[in-house]
């Protein structure tokens, strides 16, 4: 999957290769990875664990443990994304792409009050007042169906169902208006009940915010409805990577037709 | 938020931070009962006569002290009587006769506490601040040069004796260098200030005697650097592995996908999370400052508790060593108790769950 | 998040590798020279540990290498024949501590309910006290001797071993061999030795290591105070106490204590890399 001169790229990939030290040396878990998203587009990253999906997605955020080593491209709304240029990094994170994680109940900090976690970075990244990012909050928490989103800004993550706080975390990861929104896995940890409603939220935010979604999960069926492009990742790699539609109904690598296979077995994969 | 307060909803009558509040309380109150019943089989334990073991000669050759001793003791009743009339005792604030000062070791006691505080106050605030900066500043760097580095000088802290370490600085500051001023509280050329907190520097400005209280401050730095290395040695162990266990948490890494700058998490978000538990280990270590000077005070001639718990072990002083002990013991699980409800009002979880 | 995992621990263990490597290595030849000291103090040793000469206060020199204390003796020679009272008498607390802490930690964990309500009451209330304080205390009541400041640190140091026994008993428990092999009928002592002990060996070994400079030290601190072997036998923490009456004559305290210093630091250093090897979970000591 080569960058097309498409000027609707919002990001791009490009044989991104990362190796993480390891007590014999440093170990590659990512390697000759690409792909691109459009704006306004829901990309899928299909695997099973392990397989560089979150590395991906870590990658991405410079969220990488100390002493890795990334190389290839890696473009940003036209411009180079550069580890190196910590400020650039900062405005990037949270801004330009934001990220929801697999647990809610482990992403959010349990001693910092909901409207702390949704408002701080809101202040940071578009310099509004408390008063405006309050109110700002409200809206999102609104738009993510929450109810009661002005008693929940005074609230603690503790007094939160999981599938509650992940409508939290998603209003968290827009509220600073990022172009790009990396959920990974944001279902697995949740009851199957409340899944279609996060699924649902993500969707309309979509639309409503103009935002391009790289969605993670190690389930390929999410996707059918969800992705218009996925790639599937297996040992680090991409090993394939078609329209959704096209890969669902015709899957040409063997790893992909097993992971569609598992899906059919309601054995969770571990 | 009306789906989630289960917990609430269950237990409507006593909300969960007052039921948290009486368990401590509980824990606290029984703690202290069989800290009183350690004391009291201690003095039971004595081999031989116990009214030997317990008074002066001075005391045993008088018929009219040993029947006091023995009524007082209730020695002729039944054992859980004497441990009531113990008990009863202590809850009146007696808590025996000092043999080697003859006076009731709870004054005693009293007498001692402020010198104590002296050291130990500055200590404690010097060693939190010292210890997180430091346990922090390693954390940050874990497995790197600097943090080893920490890592093994937090070791050697640990294992130096504390009354070497007060004997190498008395040597070094005193004897060597002749910056400091020697052992006590005081130069001989100057009294005591009038007693208002029981802190010399501090009751020294109140009397307007800025001298003294300099004079003062002299002879307390020493046995409070010594305190400060061994209580920070353990605190930055401490503060290090709590912030490790933290920094490996999702929700860190969230704030830093959020964009927030680094000090912004450092300080909001990692230290948030770890303060709980370095406040309960900075409470625990207060507490067991009270008999690190045990093994300090000595050396420097530093009339405080531990000065006193020192001379009553040389002069084999049971009464008041058990006094001591009891004394210490209360004032331990008091401040457990103390860290206990202020952990419960810093964690959201505890006080509004 | 599963995939981060991985590298991650991959990395720590590097780390643990480098840690291991020369700080670990010294400390291991201390103790080793330590050992030495302890087996061949007579031989070692240039005077008689006790012999009281007219050279009162030498400094250091050729004819005493740590020079000589208040009544002319020879503290190299006290500093040697010291080791064979501290490490041995620390050894002893560390195994009596241990036997009585295993015992009931594996009693609290394996029979549970009310077995383990009182024992674990039990270690809080030791818990309540600064160990130095009880130790003291308990060393008062029954006088001041080398076998009463043992059974001191005995009392006041078991409790650690007993709450993590206790855990490591409660956490085979759990798992379902245990239970299994109650069902077949295997009766409790079997499975005690089969498998509850065994597996509490890790941390006991760890808990352990670090608990001897623990040991060390807390047995100097009572020496120190007074409490522990009579005089004139030579104990470090007494031997620091005699430098206190003349600050000046430095050498009478500084050897000691840079005796003590020396175990209890290499002692800290395995117990930390063995809690690293074996179970970086276990938060044992205090």
């Amino acid at each position: 999957m080569s960058a097309d001169p498409d000027t609707d790229e919002l990001l791009a990939v490009e044989n991104l290769a990362v190796r993480l030290p390891g007590p014999d040396g440093p170990v590659p878990v990512l390697e000759d990875v690409s792909l691109s998203v459009r704006r306004g587009e829901i990309v899928g990253i299909a695997g099973e664990s392990g397989s560089g999906k979150s590395m991906t997605a870590r990658t991405l955020l410079d969220l990488l443990p100390t002493g890795a080593e990334v190389s290839g491209t890696l473009r940003f709304d036209g411009a180079e994304l550069d580890h190196r240029d910590r400020k650039a990094m900062h405005a990037v994170r949270g801004h330009g792409i934001a990220m929801v994680f697999q647990d809610p109940t482990a992403a959010m900090h349990p001693m910092l009050s909901v409207g702390r976690q949704l408002t701080e970075h809101m202040r940071v990244h578009l310099g509004l007042t408390r008063t405006q990012a309050k109110a700002r909050a409200v809206e999102l928490l609104e738009q993510v169906r929450l109810p009661d989103p002005e008693g929940a800004l005074r609230s603690y993550p503790h007094q939160f169902s999981g599938g509650q706080l992940q409508r939290i975390a998603i209003a968290s990861a827009l509220a600073a208006r990022p172009r790009l929104l990396i959920a990974d896995e944001p279902t697995t940890a949740l009851d199957v009940t409340v899944q279609a409603g996060i699924l649902g939220v993500l969707d309309s935010l979509r639309s409503d915010f103009d935002l391009s979604v790289l969605f993670i999960t190690h389930d390929l069926g999410v996707l059918a409805s969800l992705a218009s492009h996925t790639c599937v990742f297996q040992h680090g790699r991409v090993v394939e990577s078609a329209p959704t539609a096209d890969l669902l109904r015709s899957p040409e690598h063997p790893y992909t037709r097993a992971l569609l296979a598992a899906r059919t077995d309601p054995a969770e994969v571990p | 938020m009306t789906t989630v307060d289960t917990g609430a909803r269950r237990r409507p009558r006593v909300p969960p931070f007052v039921r948290y509040l009486a368990r401590r309380l509980a824990i606290a109150v029984g703690l202290l009962l069989g800290s009183t019943l350690v004391g009291f089989l201690l003095v039971q334990a004595v081999p031989g006569d116990p009214v030997a073991a317990n008074l002066s000669d001075e005391a045993l050759g008088d018929p009219q002290a040993v029947a006091a001793f023995e009524e007082r003791w209730g020695l002729d009743e039944p054992l859980p009587v004497q441990y009531l009339t113990y008990l009863a005792n202590l809850v009146q604030g007696d808590f025996g006769m000092s043999q080697h000062t003859g006076r009731p070791v709870l004054e005693d006691l009293l007498d001692h506490v402020p010198a104590t505080l002296e050291i130990a106050v500055p200590a404690f605030v010097l060693s939190v601040l010292l210890g997180i900066a430091i346990g922090m500043f390693a954390a940050l760097r874990h497995g790197k040069a600097a943090d080893q580095a920490v890592r093994v000088g937090s070791l050697l802290g640990l294992s130096t004796p504390p009354f070497w370490m007060s004997l190498l600085v008395l040597y070094l500051f005193f004897f060597v260098l002749g910056l400091s001023p020697g052992g006590g509280r005081l130069s001989p050329e100057f009294s005591p200030p009038p007693a208002v907190t029981g802190l010399y520097p501090v009751d020294a400005l109140l009397a307007g005697e800025p001298m003294v209280a300099w004079d003062a401050v002299q002879h307390a730095a020493l046995p409070v650097l010594v305190l400060t290395l061994i209580t920070t040695a353990t605190l930055v162990r401490f503060v290090r592995s709590a912030l490790l266990e933290v920094l490996r948490k999702d929700y860190i890494t969230a704030a830093h996908a959020k964009g927030l700058p680094a000090r912004t998490v450092r300080y909001r978000h990692l230290l948030r999370a770890g303060l709980v538990q370095i406040m309960t280990m900075a409470g625990l270590t207060f507490a067991s400052m009270l008999a690190g000077t045990v093994l300090i005070e000595s050396v420097f001639a530093w009339p405080g508790v531990g000065n006193y718990a020192y001379a009553s072990a040389s002069a084999l002083d049971r009464p008041a060593i058990l006094g001591v002990t009891v004394f210490v013991a209360a004032a331990y699980i008091l401040i457990n108790l103390v860290v206990d409800l202020l952990y419960g009002l810093a964690d959201p979880r505890i006080r509004l769950s | 998040m599963t995939a981060t995992v991985l590298p991650r621990t991959g990395a720590r263990a590097r780390r643990h590798r480098v840690w291991r490597q020369p700080v670990v290595v010294t400390a291991l030849v201390v103790l080793a020279g330590w050992l030495v000291v302890v087996a061949s103090a007579g031989w070692l040793s240039p005077y008689d540990p006790l012999a009281q000469s007219a050279d009162i206060y030498a400094p250091p020199s050729a004819a005493h290498l740590f020079g000589t204390d208040e009544l002319g003796r020879d503290v190299l020679s006290r500093v040697l024949h010291g080791a064979r009272l501290s490490i041995p008498l620390a050894l002893a607390i560390v195994a009596g501590a241990l036997a009585v802490g295993g015992v009931l930690g594996l009693i609290a964990g394996y029979l549970g309910k009310l077995a383990d309500e009182v024992i674990m009451r039990l270690t809080d209330l030791v818990f309540a006290f600064p160990q130095i304080i009880l130790a003291m205390a308990v060393t008062a009541t029954f006088g001041p001797s080398a076998g009463n400041a043992v059974l001191a640190l005995i009392i006041v140091s078991w409790p650690v071993y007993a709450r993590v026994i206790r855990g490591a008993v409660l956490s085979i428990r759990g798992e379902n061999y245990l239970s299994a092999a109650r069902m077949l009928g295997v009766g409790p002592v079997t499975v005690l030795r089969r498998d509850v002990i065994p597996n509490s060996v890790g941390p006991a070994i760890v808990l352990a290591t670090l608990e001897l400079g623990n040991a060390v030290l807390l047995l100097a601190g009572l020496s120190f105070l007074g409490l522990g072997p009579r005089p004139p036998a030579p104990e470090w923490g007494a031997m620091v106490a005699l430098g206190a009456n003349d600050i000046s004559m430095w050498w009478v305290s500084v050897f000691p204590g840079l005796a003590i210093l020396t175990v209890v630091l290499a002692c800290n250093i395995l117990g930390d890399a063995a809690r690293d090897r074996f179970d970086p979970n276990l938060v044992g000591g205090r």
